[in-house]
């Protein structure tokens, strides 16, 4: 029997505990400004705990803001690449979600199937966080929420629009309207608009949502506006681009926002592609803050999964 | 032989004995959803308790008296409506195209008393519609309207709808006013986007002339604020309501900051019925049912919760709802094939609606609207959905 909470997408994590997610990472976040970035937090909750962290597919942000986290909690981190690991290939998934549940108090998968991760969390007896998967990025979300909340106050109520490509980030988006209760408005290409399902489960969950592929009426007096990569890692490129284009963010789009909006994009970015130089590093742009918030929301994740344990 | 009623509509071949909130019943018994409000009229529904009591109770003492008489319900009605508003004094008249005309002429108007009596024309936009009369016909400069009724009234320029650019072009020495639907209803619920709107403000301030705004349709909490322009952070000098205010009964007004109506002193306009003592009672009933606590929040979560099961409907019948479109409970559903077959299919479900431009269906029902009526709605509506797709769902 697991020990903790697995943390493996928002719609699986209730409303209440995202939101006690956010107030612990806030509150942390808070607590230790001006700190060296690897002196731990006064309590170590995490005091001699180890996280392993798998990654199938490169990672900055994750990685390193995972790493940072859990030393800022007194933990420890071990990083093991897919390959190294054979995961899902010489050694059952089940196999190693019983090893390395032996070994550490958590694991973090960053992998291309969903799937990898039910199985993990299925045979594992320690928690299991998504670090993104080809369905959802949830890691990711909180911390746009928790850098939503900062500039632009309570979530629920705002306009968020969504330009560009209905992948995995754009899933986490959906799901985190029923959550967080702000109203997503998704501007995505025919053809590239997000999985039905994930949409009709915000809907039935209360979410507000709207689809439309005209990114003008999404981002129109939108409190935030977000876009991400045209061509996330393990996408194919052809004809992205020329589908994705009349989606860039640009000076003109961020001024049919509201005058104090801000502009997110989850990194890594490419300039004169999904969004302008003008944009992404002009004053309504809050991507590094967003950035360096991922350290504080995988704070508030790993408190959160590992809470229950004794 | 020419029907004794003059034959300018096409009716459809269905008669109401008595209607109930959101519900129409005809002589036999059948029960219809009325999500269309006789085109976004009956904002509180059908046979609203305080407003047939407002009505009937007024009717048993006095109904007319003309304005050469103080009124006291415009007084009370005016004061409730500019205090909650940009505006500083009403006119009451009775229909859209009358406040529309009053927005012209109070535009008009503003700059003759400034010493401009060249500044009189009107910037209009495409898809627009603002009335019947003669002049409002030419503001909204449709030609299936304007066809066959003789030389345009003169004074209207027309943009493209949300066009900044191509408006500024036409602003010129003879400018008096830019006239714009913050949510074109007739032009199929187009929402006029913040920046759009925003715009119009600066280019009027920028060129001494009068923004107005056509709320006849959108206005009155139809959008979850009283009124529409109140979603964005910027207001207009001149505003004309008609259908929501009355609920049923005909109503309409133009309201105006102390500015802009700065021409409009005694003997410069009027009207015999206007404001009359009937309309007044059921004008105050209505306002105080939408200004009163919790209201206009209630319209909000109501239309989220039609607008999402819409949009959820859309999602799974590509081939039969495009997308979904408009604000509040002023929503339309963009359709991928003639919008008239929408709509029949609906009616023959007994749901009502009203077909607007650009092959749109509109869903407007009464701001009362229950959770329960809401979800029937959807119903009736996957279900035309799933016969006009021929039973194919795209999830």
């Amino acid at each position: 029997m697991i020990q903790g909470a697995h943390f493996l997408s928002i719609a699986e994590t209730p409303e209440a505990e995202l939101r006690a997610v956010l107030e612990d990472s806030g509150r942390r976040k808070a607590a230790r400004q001006g700190r060296p970035k690897a002196a731990p937090d006064d309590d170590r909750p995490m005091d001699g705990r180890l996280l392993v962290m798998i990654f199938e597919k490169p990672s900055t942000r994750t990685r390193v803001s995972f790493d940072a986290a859990m030393r800022q909690l007194g933990g420890e981190t071990t990083i093991l690449n897919a390959g190294d690991l054979q995961l899902g290939r010489g050694e059952t998934i089940a196999d190693t979600a019983r090893v390395l549940s032996g070994y550490c108090d958590a694991i973090m998968l960053r992998t291309y199937a969903q799937q990898n991760l039910t199985e993990l969390a299925e045979h594992a007896t320690v928690p299991v966080i998504n670090g993104l998967s080809d369905s959802g990025h949830p890691c990711q979300l909180v911390t746009d929420v928790l850098t939503l909340e900062e500039y632009r106050g309570p979530s629920r109520g705002q306009i968020v629009a969504w330009c560009g490509d209905g992948n995995n980030m754009a899933n986490s988006w959906i799901e985190g309207a029923a959550r967080f209760g702000y109203r997503l408005r998704l501007a995505c290409p025919v053809g590239l608009e997000p999985d039905p399902k994930v949409l009709r489960w915000a809907r039935d969950n209360g979410g507000d949502v709207i689809l439309t592929n005209d990114p003008r009426a999404a981002v129109d007096g939108a409190d935030c506006v977000v876009t991400d990569t045209w061509v996330s890692m393990g996408d194919d490129a052809a004809d992205r681009h020329n589908r994705l284009a009349p989606f860039q963010v640009d000076s003109a789009l961020m001024a049919a926002a509201r005058p104090d909006a801000i502009f997110m994009h989850c990194l890594p970015a490419h300039r004169g592609e999904e969004v302008t130089p003008e944009v992404i590093d002009g004053p309504q742009s809050v991507v590094f803050a967003q950035a360096e918030n991922r350290v504080h929301a995988q704070k508030g994740i790993l408190n959160w999964c590992l809470s229950t344990t004794t | 032989m020419i029907e004794a009623v003059m034959p300018t509509y096409a009716r459809i071949g269905i008669s109401f004995e008595r209607g109930e909130g959101a519900a129409l019943f005809t002589a036999d018994g059948r029960r219809f959803l009325d999500f269309g409000s006789g085109i976004a009229v009956s904002l509180l529904g059908h046979s609203h308790p305080a407003l047939v009591k407002a009505l009937t109770d007024q009717a048993g003492k006095l109904w007319h008296t003309s304005n050469l008489y103080e009124i006291e319900g415009q007084k009370r009605l005016a004061k409730k409506l500019v205090d909650n508003c940009f505006a500083d004094t009403v006119f009451f008249c009775n229909s859209g195209a009358e406040a529309m005309e009053g927005c012209i002429k109070t535009a008009r108007k503003y700059h003759s008393a400034n010493g401009n009596p060249e500044r009189y024309r009107v910037i209009t936009f495409e898809g627009a519609f603002h009335g019947r009369t003669l002049a409002t016909m030419a503001a909204g400069g449709q030609k299936k309207i304007l066809d066959g009724f003789g030389p345009v009234v003169d004074g209207f320029d027309q943009a493209p709808f949300g066009d900044l650019a191509a408006t500024e072009k036409l602003i010129g020495p003879n400018t008096a006013a830019i006239l714009v639907e913050p949510v074109q209803g007739e032009g199929g619920v187009r929402v006029g986007e913040r920046a759009f709107l925003t715009g119009l403000r600066r280019l009027c301030d920028k060129h001494g002339i009068l923004l107005l705004m056509d709320e006849v349709q959108c206005g009155m909490g139809r959008t979850g604020k009283l009124f529409a322009h109140q979603w964005t952070d910027i207001a207009p000098d001149v505003m004309g309501l008609a259908k929501g205010i009355g609920g049923g009964f005909p109503l309409g007004a133009f309201l105006a900051t102390e500015e802009a109506a700065k021409g409009m002193t005694a003997g410069s306009h009027g009207t015999t019925y206007g404001g009359n003592l009937l309309a007044m009672a059921v004008g105050n009933a209505v306002i105080d049912q939408v200004l009163a606590e919790g209201f206009l929040e209630r319209v909000n979560v109501v239309s989220s919760r039609l607008k999402q099961g819409l949009a959820a409907i859309a999602d799974s019948y590509p081939t039969v709802i495009k997308g979904i479109r408009g604000t509040g409970l002023m929503l339309g559903l963009e359709c991928a094939m003639t919008n008239g077959d929408v709509a029949t299919a609906l009616r023959e479900r007994q749901l009502l609606t009203v077909p607007a431009g650009d092959n749109v269906v509109r869903i407007l029902p009464p701001l009362v609207v229950t959770d329960a009526e809401v979800d029937e709605s959807l119903e009736l509506i996957e279900s035309a959905c799933r016969d006009l797709a021929g039973g194919e769902s795209a999830s």
